[in-house]
């Protein structure tokens, strides 16, 4: 029997495109969605996620010294929710993105429109009663490649191409979501993964699988529900292929993070909100060389 | 049942990425092809003059990035030191360089080319002169 509870909260988690680059810290993932209220409803919404990375390294000439630079990556995306039926929901987002390189003497900067994406996703609802709920949602997507993308632009030369807006590549997305309730609190477990394309440039990104547990509280205050929560992520990625026609294999790129995230999402009426900062806790990235200094994402959302 | 779909899912993604195809073409530094356009060995540049570099860096396989010198022989001092990073088994260098001073210079422009991150590198000089 297929039911749905008033306050069946879910958890989903969508990659979006993924972009790296040889030891330079240019890697953006995927920003998570959220937990989401009454799950039949149509939302659009502005979500911010801002992350940095910084990187040592070795030179690969003698007598110089080890090179040293930081990457900041803020992605602001118009993104939304239409649900089609009881059964199925498609997502979609838009997203602006600005990149920053900076070393000891010099800043580049590039922004534009990104990679548009969108997931279609399946509700498959478990059996429960009204203390004890369980969903899971399956869902597939693809990101398309019409975010600005160079290849004569000097960032794509000197071997940054993950600077740019756009990827230059269509990539594909899977994802399943778990979320359990009991009373007021609950769990979800997410992952997705991205399989990722050549771009014309023979540029591949590594494939990509992101992975997270969260654990929530909701109480009400006044006319708000509340929802601490906190929990891990996992992001995992492959090699970036520097040219994929000829296997040349990028091994200064790839790796994984493990983020620790804490935060809170706000509901009244129609109008939600979140705001979530993720630590590193453990991480292996660039052949250790790029380390991961944190991320915040927020997101106001409105429902109808 | 569904945890297991969720765990499934995340083992078959792992299984796909339990390895992936690389070149094996080995690093190898006699293969590196430096040719210099510009300038020539033995031109005499004046003041006022600028010195047009250009220089062409080819190889079997994918090369890292190069650096440019530009070298008073007489001193050692390094009047130019550029270090680019770039990923292809073509690499055209483009560069200028405006002599000054009054004293006369024998100069060493190098163009070391590096195909991976251990420093398997090849170089090749050429050798111009500025009478102020």
């Amino acid at each position: 029997m297929f039911r749905f509870s008033v306050f069946l909260l879910v958890a989903l988690a969508t990659t979006w495109a993924a972009t790296a680059c040889e030891v330079c810290g240019s890697v953006g993932s995927g920003q998570p969605l959220g937990i989401l209220p009454q799950v039949q409803q149509h939302f659009v919404g502005v979500g911010y996620q801002h992350s940095r990375f910084a990187t040592t390294a070795p030179s690969l000439y003698q007598g110089r010294p080890d090179e040293h630079f930081n990457d900041y990556y803020t992605t602001t995306q118009l993104w939304g929710r239409y649900v089609i039926s009881q059964r199925w929901q498609l997502f979609g987002a838009i997203p602006y993105q600005h990149s920053r390189h900076t070393t000891a003497s010099a800043s580049t900067t590039q922004a534009g429109v990104g990679d548009v994406s969108a997931v279609l996703y399946r509700v498959v609802a478990g059996k429960g009663n009204a203390a004890y709920q369980q969903v899971l949602l399956v869902g597939g997507g693809l990101k398309m490649p019409t975010g600005r993308h160079d290849p004569a632009l000097a960032v794509e030369q000197a071997g940054m191409p993950g600077m740019q807006p756009g990827t230059g590549s269509w990539d594909f997305m899977a994802s399943a979501n778990y979320t359990v309730r009991y009373k007021n609190t609950g769990a979800n477990i997410d992952a997705a993964y991205t399989l990722t394309t050549p771009n014309a440039q023979q540029v591949k990104y590594g494939n990509r699988l992101t992975a997270s547990t969260l654990f929530f509280y909701s109480f009400p205050i006044a006319k708000w529900q509340l929802l601490p929560q906190a929990g891990m992520r996992v992001e995992y990625a492959l090699h970036d292929y520097d040219n994929y026609s000829r296997k040349w294999l990028n091994e200064q790129t790839g790796g994984y993070m493990g983020y620790a995230a804490v935060g809170i999402q706000a509901y009244r009426g129609k109008i939600g909100c979140r705001l979530v900062g993720q630590l590193p806790v453990a991480q292996y990235y660039g052949a250790g060389r790029i380390e991961a200094q944190g991320k915040i994402e927020s997101s106001v959302i409105f429902m109808f | 049942m569904q945890q297991r779909i969720v765990f499934g899912l995340l083992m078959v993604s792992l299984g796909f990425g339990a390895c992936q195809k690389n070149n094996s073409t080995v690093p190898d530094a006699a293969k590196i092809a430096i040719t210099f356009a510009a300038p020539l060995p033995s031109t005499t540049y004046h003041m006022g003059d600028t010195v047009h570099i250009a220089a062409t860096i080819t190889y079997a396989g994918q090369m890292h990035g190069f650096e440019l010198k530009l070298q008073d022989s007489a001193t050692g001092n390094i009047l130019m030191d550029e270090v680019k990073h770039a990923h292809s088994n073509k690499l055209d260098v483009q560069a200028t360089w405006v002599p000054v001073g009054n004293v006369e210079q024998v100069l060493q422009l190098s163009l070391i080319a590096t195909v991976d991150h251990q420093g398997i590198s090849a170089e090749k000089s050429v050798t111009f002169h500025y009478h102020p």
